[in-house]
């Protein structure tokens, strides 16, 4: 059965069949194949849409939606400028801040790389910067933006593996200051290689101005993430309140959203999420054939009996992750590889919370690894120069995003106190 | 042929129309029911509904917004393999790759409407809607992308050309 379902899956993939129903027809002949009902299908479309832990997915999407378009991300990045003062590439440095707070915003790589991107790059660009360069930076920072909670990737993860939601986005932060911190160091020693233009100078009014611009934005992720932290809403509650904060402050203290406009971004919005939502449904079908046949188990004994190393099956395993990144879309290879990889994980008896943000980490860096690199995509859009340059400026970021992975899958493995 | 194609396209074009316009009030939706929700349980008493109302919007923003996608053809594929293919063959690849669609959809929508029957007659716990209301939205949902994934094909036929 596993391989009949391996092979109709990967049969419809390499036809060009959407991820979603390549899924869903693999699970289908499975059940012909096995003479199960297939009203089972229908129950799972359902019951795998039907979960309020999701509805913090299309929430987060229009949330990063609404701020990336915004006066709301000028605002940050004029503030963030004003904090770090007169510092050889200072405003490359300040990018990278900036993705870092919009990661605390934002669940989504694309949009955090977008706010950033949209705002920071015609200002790099004029002050002399290599915009293929900062490009990559900018879009290399959009990796933070799943990393540092709220995180749409953690959710999927979340639902899939029966985790706490909460507990996952607490432990997103150490991984994504690491990444911010190397994002940053490399910046700088860039900016000295190549000669870049100091930063302004620091003024203390101007900080003062350019914060009481921020300040809406600034107290966004108190209440988001605050308001998780303390129990005070479920994930997808907060993720609804940054919906509604944004658009109010869109539309009545920086006054650049229209009604209508609304409408066109909650359209945009619910299709982002729908492809993400369909692919969920349809790897029910898929998920209940994997489980009524016990493949991953199958796979688990099938690994361990090559070896029982739990550090070796995590480089392993890491190793996939990254390689998947690669190739498929962030929350497709979530959805997908989470099943089979559960029931070795927990044989191992690694920590299940350890281990997701291992998952997201690896797969966040795919999100600039082409040929499917979304950050990448957004950032090539955004300056209209073509993937390829960007992805060759790309190489040092994702060196040093590598290296803080293999340190982040390892350190609590010997300081068990890292994980929250 | 020709003339089927239109009437295909006319349907699926309208069809359109109205899902992208239920998309946004089920987006909406969700927004404003968990907004009142957070809003009557710090000022007022929790409610019982609020939580399985906006799942069940999800659910049904879910499979509209799968239709409203596969119109534009935006749901994530690999299509390397299928850019391979030049001329006349890539045309048949996409047709291919439309009807395997189609066969699911088909298989979606039967079995849709017999669940509908068999297990709708149930209230939902909290908000007490009838369930096949629910389970409608799978149905309705590869319904619409039946049709759309019929007019790709017509496209495709009559123009030669692929509707991106």
């Amino acid at each position: 059965m596993g391989s009949i379902l391996l092979l109709t899956f990967l049969g419809c993939l390499a036809l060009g069949v959407p991820i979603a129903f390549s899924v869903a027809v693999a699970g289908v002949v499975v059940l012909i194949v096995g003479d199960v009902n297939l009203l089972i299908v229908v129950q799972r479309l359902f019951a795998s849409s039907d979960s309020f832990s999701l509805v913090a997915i299309p929430f987060f999407i229009l949330a990063g939606d609404l701020l990336a378009r915004g006066e709301m991300s000028k605002m940050l990045v004029a503030f963030a400028e004003a904090c770090i003062g007169k510092v050889k590439g200072g405003l490359s440095a300040v990018s990278v801040l900036a993705s870092m707070f919009f990661a605390a915003i934002s669940g989504s790589g694309a949009a955090t790389t977008a706010a950033v991107g949209t705002s920071m790059l015609p200002e790099l660009e004029k002050r002399g910067y290599e915009v293929d360069r900062a490009a990559a930076l900018i879009a290399s920072g959009g990796c933070i933006g799943v990393v540092i909670p709220p995180s749409v990737p953690m959710v999927l993860y979340a639902v899939i593996a029966e985790q706490s939601v909460t507990r996952l986005f607490k432990n997103g932060f150490f991984p994504g200051f690491m990444m911010g911190g190397i994002l940053i160091a490399i910046s700088l020693y860039e900016a000295k290689k190549f000669n870049y233009p100091d930063g302004r100078a620091f003024e203390f009014k101007y900080m003062v101005e350019t914060f009481r611009k921020a300040v809406w934005a600034l107290i966004m992720p108190l209440i988001i993430l605050g308001g998780i932290f303390s129990g005070y809403f479920t994930p997808s509650e907060a993720a609804g309140v940054a919906v509604v904060y944004s658009m109010f402050a869109s539309m009545f203290i920086y006054k650049d959203l229209t009604l209508k406009e609304l409408g066109q971004i909650m359209l945009g919005s619910g299709k982002t999420s729908a492809i993400i939502m369909t692919i969920i449904a349809c790897s029910g079908v898929f998920g209940w054939a994997l489980a009524n046949w016990q493949i991953p188990e199958a796979v688990a004994q099938a690994v361990l009996s090559v070896s029982d190393n739990k550090y070796i099956i995590l480089l392993l395993m890491a190793v996939i992750v990254l390689i998947a990144g690669v190739f498929m879309e962030t929350s497709s290879a979530i959805i997908l590889i989470t099943p089979v990889f559960l029931p070795l994980v927990r044989m191992l008896n690694i920590d299940l919370i350890h281990f997701g943000l291992i998952f997201t980490i690896g797969i966040a860096i795919g999100m600039i690894t082409p040929p499917v690199a979304i950050d990448l995509f957004v950032a090539s859009s955004i300056t209209g120069m073509p993937i390829e340059r960007i992805a060759k400026k790309v190489v040092p970021y994702l060196i040093g995003l590598i290296i803080v992975f293999f340190i982040y899958i390892y350190l609590p493995l010997f300081i068990p106190s890292l994980i929250l | 042929m020709v003339v089927i194609a239109k009437v295909i396209k006319k349907a699926s074009d309208f069809v359109d129309k109205i899902g992208c316009g239920l998309l946004i009030l089920t987006m909406a939706g969700m927004v404003f029911f968990s907004s009142i929700q957070i809003i009557a349980r710090v000022f007022f008493t929790a409610l019982a509904w609020s939580e399985e109302l906006t799942r069940y919007l999800l659910v049904w923003s879910t499979f509209i917004g799968a239709g409203c996608v596969y119109k534009r053809g935006g749901h994530i594929n690999v299509s390397f393999v299928q850019d391979k293919f030049k001329g006349k063959a890539n045309k048949y690849a996409k047709i291919l790759v439309h009807l395997i669609c189609i066969a699911f959809f088909i298989i979606a929508v039967y079995y849709g409407v017999i669940y509908m029957m068999k297990q709708g007659a149930q209230s939902s716990p909290a908000l007490g809607i009838r369930m096949n209301l629910m389970y409608m939205a799978i149905p309705l949902g590869c319904g619409v992308m039946l049709l759309h994934a019929l007019n790709a094909i017509f496209e495709i036929l009559v123009t030669g050309e692929v509707a991106e």
